[in-house]
């Protein structure tokens, strides 16, 4: 009895190990893990709205999907991180803007040219967003006041070199005003200090001020998005009021340089299955976000213009974000 | 702002869930079991916890943790009575009069005695934070950068005044924590200062492994280098419920003791340690057996112990609604809130009503799983601490490095808790306090950030400080608190003399 179970012990080991081995021969990519290292915290913009695509691709390749949250520097470390990692397609990354401007912060920053982008999944408006009790009543007065006060309006954004102050710098530039740029540590600090009325606007993207604008907290002047917003339809887009500015953060996938291109191919085919998904949709909306979908292509513009966006305040308006 | 009851009473809804009874219990139970190991302060015991809440909803996480707060800050008082080895560092005043009691043979009294002490501040904390913590929070959405500089200044002049131990060497060990805190980008221009090109400090150094190594790493040491305490002392355990007599006869101090808690544990960087030091040096004042205390009295034992466990519901007045840490435990907390995707501060009261509420009901309910805790298992906690040190001193390193590891999947925090673990043992060994460097970490970017946002708002005019009432009664009360002790002491003097 004994001999005849050690008999079917090894031929059942046995049998496994070929079965493994024919799996492995035919093996279509993902066939194991997948690690996706989030290089902000958990709860952040990015975890919050990577996760349940994560969820999702989970179930779709029937591999896990292991979110990581690597935070620190601002996005640098966990970005530093993706780049280094091995490019065997079982290492991809989020990322935001915030990945391009680091470099003209920190002294050790990430290449967006040492990754391959595989789609961007989101875009978030930057907003021009006063209190219900501010005298300015649209974008024109606001740009009026500034413009006959230089330097005295002051608003918030989300931290020196963050995408928000980018933002501010380039409305700036673009309608011709000084501001008094007042840095808070994220998105949540600055919309708590024009809730409290300690700066006179921000510019922190939509998602952030959006529930203060349901609950008539907030007045919207002006969206930064090319068109008008299907949720706020009655405010106007910076174009529309001649402000020549469409702005905004955006969140999306990438491997570290070197991943083969098919592996690329099988996920930007299936991230867009997921942002297709009604339930990924009805999750995304509700949180506030715009889902976008862009392939690698598409996403490689838009990278390109964030960084064009950057170069031409650096280098066209000799700005310095760190000053020493 | 509408703060209605029904808001507040929305928050009941959550404990329909017996899980929510099963987390708080859990979260007690371990509290206790981590709070008497000597070692394992309430803060490293939250700390190593927090990453195991990611996957459980915020309400459920929090009866949890909160649980655990309010076990850890009684279960220090356990190991200070029977082995003289504070679990703690909040129960270190509780050893002055429970050690001598045990070594009375009165272990089981004055486990008793901490017990209900602990429970009834713990009570009176809870209701003060239910009823004052909304007005605080009603108010604190006017605190903009010039408030805060206010009150992280009360906070570094209290490090000053009420450090255990020398002021000289409290203020050192406070200043090293505020250079520590420069490092990193600097807040509000980016600047890297102390960042040697290592991207992982772009944030300053974290604050998580520095106190876990400064606490924990620490002591492991000082207990491995001082082989005296390898002593194991077993106790008989009797009379552990004390007479409702002796417990009426202690209630001025368990008031006394309880309101110092609240207030202490509510002022950002103070905390239970200190309340519990401050409310034994009351009692000293006070009582009417001062001269006894010492030498085993439970006056000794319930102030001390009223006062750290009040201490934990006035230190989550600040935290939930200015979002600024009342001590190094809610530090941690607050990363527990921030985790489940919930900004603690004013925004909170008004989003999350149901949530704040939520929070009181499970202070309440864990104060209550306490004290029947601690009643009931008191001879079994004493086991516990009976554990060898070969055994214990390397499982509470092993919580160490996983705690630190844990707060970003860092390899580079472990390092920062090894070197802060070292140097908290050489603090230690000079007698230098700890406490004020992990202090000074946290306070010191918060009132650097604060000053600068307050003179970029201000155009640079340093006025603004005192044309602000709220702001300048902050200042107001930070100069009382560094010049008001030695005035005192001058008045006192003159007394004397009459």
């Amino acid at each position: 009895m004994k001999k005849l179970m050690v008999v079917i012990l090894g031929l059942s080991i046995l049998a496994g190990a070929f079965a493994t081995a024919t799996v492995e021969e035919e093996s279509t990519y993902p066939d194991r893990n997948v690690r996706i290292i989030i290089p902000w915290s958990v709860g952040g913009m990015t975890d919050v709205l990577t996760r349940p695509i994560a969820k999702w691709l989970e179930d779709y390749f029937g591999v896990p999907f292991v979110v990581e949250n690597k935070p620190g520097g601002g996005g640098v470390v966990g970005s530093l991180e993706i780049e280094n990692s091995n490019n065997d397609g079982y290492i991809i990354g989020t990322t935001s803007m915030s990945t391009v401007s680091a470099q003209y912060i920190a002294p050790v920053a990430p290449d967006i040219d040492n990754t391959e982008l595989i789609a961007q999944v989101i875009s978030i408006p930057a907003t021009i967003t006063v209190r219900t009790d501010s005298p300015f009543m649209t974008l024109d007065d606001l740009i009026a006041y500034a413009k006959a006060n230089p330097g005295e309006l002051t608003i918030s954004n989300s931290g020196n070199g963050a995408s928000a102050h980018i933002h501010a710098l380039t409305f700036e530039a673009r309608a011709g005003v000084q501001l008094n740029h007042i840095p808070y540590l994220a998105y949540a600090e600055a919309v708590t200090a024009l809730l409290a009325g300690n700066v006179d606007f921000t510019n922190i993207p939509l998602p952030d001020v959006a529930p203060y604008v349901d609950s008539g907290e907030f007045r919207m002047l002006a969206l930064a998005s090319a068109e008008r917003h299907p949720s706020y339809p009655d405010v106007p887009t910076m174009r529309e009021q001649g402000v020549d500015a469409v702005m905004g953060n955006y969140s999306g996938f990438l491997a570290p340089k070197g991943t083969p291109q098919e592996y690329l191919d099988i996920l930007e085919d299936a991230i867009g299955k997921a942002i297709a998904d009604p339930e990924i949709q009805d999750f995304l909306i509700g949180a506030g976000f715009q889902p976008v979908f862009a392939g690698q292509d598409e996403f490689a513009k838009i990278v390109d213009d964030a960084k064009a966006q950057l170069d031409y305040l650096v280098n066209e308006l000799g700005l310095e974000f760190v000053d020493d | 702002m509408e703060l209605s009851f029904d808001l507040y009473l929305e928050g009941l809804r959550f404990f329909a869930n017996p899980l929510m009874f099963a987390y708080s219990l859990f979260g007690v139970f371990v509290g206790i079991v981590f709070g008497a190991l000597p070692g394992l302060t309430a803060t490293m015991t939250i700390a190593v916890f927090i990453p195991f809440t990611f996957g459980v909803p915020a309400v459920q996480s929090f009866a949890f943790l909160l649980g655990l707060y309010s076990g850890a800050v009684y279960g220090g008082s356990v190991s200070a009575i029977l082995i003289n080895i504070p679990g703690t560092p909040s129960a270190i005043a509780t050893g002055f009069d429970g050690y001598p009691m045990c070594q009375q043979g009165r272990a089981g009294e004055a486990i008793g005695i901490s017990t209900i002490a602990s429970g009834l501040g713990g009570l009176f904390s809870v209701i003060v934070l239910a009823f004052a913590a909304p007005f605080i929070a009603s108010i604190a959405l006017k605190f903009s950068a010039e408030e805060y500089v206010g009150i992280t200044f009360i906070g570094l002049s209290i490090i000053a005044i009420i450090s255990p131990g020398s002021t000289v060497k409290g203020l050192m060990a406070g200043t090293l924590g505020l250079i520590i805190g420069i490092a990193g980008l600097d807040p509000i221009g980016s600047y890297p200062r102390m960042v040697f090109n290592t991207p992982e400090l772009y944030d300053g150094v974290s604050t998580i492994p520095v106190m876990i190594g400064m606490y924990g790493l620490s002591e492991m040491l000082i207990q491995i280098s001082d082989e005296k305490h390898i002593v194991v002392v077993s106790q008989k355990l009797k009379n552990v419920l004390p007479s409702l007599k002796k417990v009426i006869g202690l209630v001025p101090t368990i008031l006394r003791s309880s309101v110092i808690g609240v207030i202490i544990g509510a002022v950002p960087a103070a905390g239970g340690s200190i309340a519990s030091l401050v409310a034994y040096g009351q009692e000293k004042r006070f009582s009417k057996k001062k001269k006894l205390l010492g030498t085993g009295i439970a006056e000794g034992v319930a102030a001390p112990e009223a006062a750290n466990n009040a201490s934990t519901g006035g230190a989550l007045i600040p935290m939930m609604t200015l979002g600024i840490p009342g001590d190094p435990m809610t530090a941690v907390l607050m990363g527990g809130l921030i985790i489940q995707g919930l900004r603690p501060g004013p925004m909170l009261f008004r989003e999350q009503m149901p949530f704040v509420s939520s929070i009181f009901i499970s202070l309440l309910i864990s104060v209550i799983f306490m004290t029947i805790l601690g009643l009931v298992g008191a001879r079994w906690f004493s086991r516990l601490i009976s554990t060898p040190k070969r055994f214990l001193i390397p499982a509470i390193l092993l919580f160490c490095l996983i705690g630190s590891y844990a707060i970003s999947n860092s390899m580079f925090d472990i390092g920062v808790l090894i070197v802060a673990g070292i140097v908290g043992f050489a603090l230690r060994k000079a007698g230098f306090p700890v406490a004020p460097v992990i202090l000074g970490l946290i306070l010191g970017p918060m009132f650097e950030s604060n000053m600068r946002r307050s003179l970029m708002l201000s155009q640079g005019d340093w006025s603004t400080f005192f044309t602000r009432p709220i702001s300048l009664a902050f200042l107001l009360i930070a100069l009382f608190v560094l010049v008001g002790p030695p005035l005192f002491g001058l008045f006192r003097r003159g007394e004397r003399r009459d």
